[in-house]
């Protein structure tokens, strides 16, 4: 993938996709939240979640760097039973946990189903593997979760937008 | 037992009661979220937080980010201890 050697091909894109998230995630509450809904500085409570979230977040960081360094000594699947129950593990172990957790910290229910179907998608990819091959596998699998959510997305801005309308500031 | 006479009048009403109870949970916000939270027009919040500052009850801070003027507001240590005293008080008058 993109000329460079598995697993850090995957990585790059992987780190593309997050830093482009993160990009659109800040631009999007510079430029569309924050002029309609105005600024707000949360209460201790809130502080509060947002500081055990971190906590979380760096462990969560500390678990994917182990995953990673034994998928790349190929260390990965004594720790589990092989064949299928690898992806389902990892993928509720490294998408469905840590979103959940995410959600709940920032009491964002609509993130509970998306940790759940995201975290199906290395079991749907490697379901598909005998079927259609790479990179079919992990396009379909998890270009179909990914158009889910970006349809879902694209529905609550647009009500948010409707909702919401542009005011001159006074 | 406490009489409806001794309530704070300040706090007693319902766009201010709104107004600090959303200030209340939260460390600041500017004009626009808390016109949004609350539904009251420019002129109606104005107002009312004209009177919550003469009361001392709530801080007004004018900034600038860039060249875009922002109000922020804040409630006050005493805009606090009175908000828990009204709640307090409303809870024996009804309890009562």
């Amino acid at each position: 993938m993109i000329g460079l050697s598995y697993p850090f091909g995957t990585l790059i894109i992987i780190l593309t996709i997050d830093i482009l998230a993160v990009l659109v995630i800040t631009l999007g509450k510079r430029y569309i939240s924050k002029p309609r809904l105005g600024q707000v500085k949360f209460g201790e409570k809130r502080k509060k979640r947002k500081k055990w979230l971190m906590v979380f977040l760096i462990l969560n960081v500390i678990f994917s760097v182990i995953i990673f360094v034994l998928t790349i000594t190929g260390n990965l699947d004594q720790f589990f039973i092989p064949n299928l129950f690898t992806p389902l593990a990892l993928g509720l172990m490294g998408i469905t946990v840590p979103l959940s957790v995410i959600a709940f910290y920032l009491q964002l229910p609509r993130l509970y189903a998306y940790a759940l179907i995201g975290g199906f998608g290395f079991f749907f990819t490697e379901l598909l593997y005998p079927l259609v091959g790479e990179p079919w596998d992990i396009i379909i699998s998890y270009g179909s979760i990914g158009g889910f959510i970006l349809i879902i997305g694209m529905i609550i801005l647009f009500r948010f937008l409707k909702k919401y309308p542009l005011e001159k500031d006074r | 037992m406490i009489s409806i006479g001794n309530i704070d009048k300040i706090i007693h009403e319902p766009a201010r009661l709104m107004i600090l109870s959303l200030l209340y949970v939260i460390e600041s916000a500017d004009f626009k979220f808390v016109k949004g939270q609350t539904d009251l027009s420019w002129g109606n919040l104005s107002s009312h937080i004209s009177k919550l500052e003469e009361a001392g009850y709530v801080e007004v801070e004018k900034k600038t980010k860039g060249k875009k003027p922002i109000t922020l507001f804040k409630l006050t240590p005493e805009g606090r201890k009175a908000f828990e005293k009204y709640r307090d008080d409303m809870k024996r008058f009804l309890a009562s």
